[in-house]
């Protein structure tokens, strides 16, 4: 299944967005469990899930998955900020959710450049999640 | 922020028929506005789960998000929400429930201990449910307890355990004053924790404490009613081996039927029974099914229980929507 985020012919991936060349809904089904455990087992971050509601922390990191590659979602800035805020977030919370993220998606398959572009788009909410 | 200054108002009907209005306090629930106005509805848990304070809106789209969650599409759809999950921001014209909305009766039929703590209670009502799901019982209006059916409806009856609580409001009086031939008002069936396998050859691992093995207790038999050929594997935990119950019929069923394997897990004590282990259930559950991949799992008991061994589950590789799970909340 992990086939799907396999490469796709370049004239494809100039015409696809992000989201379709990385293989779209499926993609982010088969990399949200894996980030979600990666999350949970890492010492420096478990703490903030440990009282979560797991299936809604579930969806709302399939929505944050959809997002960073760069698929169909309602995520604002606002929303971010909104729901980071009272979490007193630092600088090496943000890197070991961004690390975590790398790690899932090397596990999967996913392209160097690929990467790179989630990255990127991950990045772009860190001031509305440390609420800066 | 112009809603910390205003402060919205609820309107309705009492039972009475009586226009009545009253005003939100910040961060209050609709439950508890009204319950502070001194205006009596249904409730148990405050939690959103057992849905007794369910109340209909007049302007759906005017509920908050979140308060409608749980409910039955139907539901929702008419304006129903829960009153103690809704925060409203503004003002909302509500229903408060008829009496005999969604309200049933349902007579003893049978009453028993089934070990030193836990009463069955079995119950003849028309109410339809899947296995697995849970009701509320009514002793009066005011108290109202979610109890998980532990049987199939291949049953003419409903049955439920009661865990007995010396003084408790509502198990006590079924220990005490109720007696077969009796009826009360019954309210339900709801939840999720339902088998609903189509996949026959599935291996299941279903894990309760204490009368969290009511509704294991139904699902398996309802799997095994389906022909589910696939390993069932029911982990049951207590202090002691004197807590277990249910286990001649748990016993003669695994006879029975080849694919089903009772593990019983005592944390206190060795059991002088061999059928009985001493280990720790979170450790044995993770040494015992350290690849839960392929498996569908069902986890019932308290809220500290579900929530600590559903992270272990899915830790060991169970998919979140394999993990099927009923947190018993203590009435407040």
């Amino acid at each position: 299944m992990f086939g799907l985020f396999g490469k796709k012919q370049t004239e494809e991936v100039s015409t696809s967005s992000l989201y379709e060349k990385i293989g779209g809904e499926a993609a982010v089904n088969a990399a949200v469990d894996l980030f979600y455990k990666k999350v949970l087992v890492d010492a420096r971050i478990s703490e903030f899930f440990d009282t979560v509601d797991m299936e809604a922390q579930h969806t709302k990191q399939k929505a944050f998955l959809t997002m960073v590659f760069g698929g169909p979602n309602s995520y604002t800035g606002k929303d971010m900020r909104e729901a980071h805020k009272h979490m007193s977030l630092t600088e090496e919370h943000f890197t070991a959710v961004a690390e975590n993220l790398v790690a899932t998606l090397k596990e999967l398959g996913v392209a160097e450049e690929d990467i790179n572009s989630i990255v990127e788009i991950a990045l772009s909410v860190k001031d509305d999640v440390l609420n800066k | 922020m112009l809603s910390f200054f205003f402060k919205p108002w609820l309107h309705f009907l009492d039972q009475q028929g009586q226009n009545q209005k009253v005003r939100l306090r910040p961060n209050e629930s609709v439950l508890s506005a009204l319950l502070r106005s001194g205006h009596t509805i249904p409730f148990s848990c405050k939690a959103g789960l057992c849905q007794s304070c369910k109340v209909q809106c007049v302007q759906p789209s005017k509920l908050p998000a979140g308060s409608q969650r749980g409910l039955k599409n139907a539901h929702a759809q008419q304006g129903f929400f829960l009153a103690c999950l809704c925060f409203p921001k503004r003002s909302l014209d509500i229903k408060l429930p008829d009496a005999n909305d969604d309200i049933g009766v349902a007579k003893v039929v049978g009453k028993e201990f089934l070990n030193e703590k836990v009463i069955r209670l079995r119950l003849s009502t028309d109410i339809e449910f899947n296995p697995g799901q849970f009701c509320n019982l009514f002793k009066s209006t005011n108290v109202v307890r979610s109890y998980s059916i532990a049987n199939t409806p291949a049953d003419d009856y409903l049955e439920f355990h009661i865990k007995y609580i010396e003084n408790g409001k509502f198990s006590a009086w079924v220990a005490n004053d109720l007696r077969i031939g009796d009826e009360l008002n019954i309210q339900g069936a709801y939840g999720n924790c339902i088998y609903t396998e189509t996949n026959k050859n599935k291996p299941l691992l279903l894990c309760g404490i204490s009368t969290g093995l009511a509704p294991l207790a139904g699902i398996v038999k309802h799997a095994l009613e389906t022909q589910h050929t696939g390993t069932m594997d029911l982990v049951i935990g207590a202090r002691k081996a004197k807590d277990f119950y249910l286990t001649g019929e748990l016993f003669s069923l695994a006879d029975k039927h080849k694919n089903l394997k009772l593990h019983w897990l005592c944390s206190e004590e060795h059991p002088k029974n061999i059928y009985f282990n001493h280990a720790d259930l979170y450790q044995y559950v993770s040494e015992h099914f350290a690849d839960l991949s392929e498996y569908s799992v069902f986890l019932c008991g308290a809220p500290t229980f579900v929530t600590k061994l559903k992270k272990q589950c899915f830790l060991s590789n169970a998919s979140m929507g394999a993990i099927h799970s009923d947190a018993f909340t203590s009435a407040k």
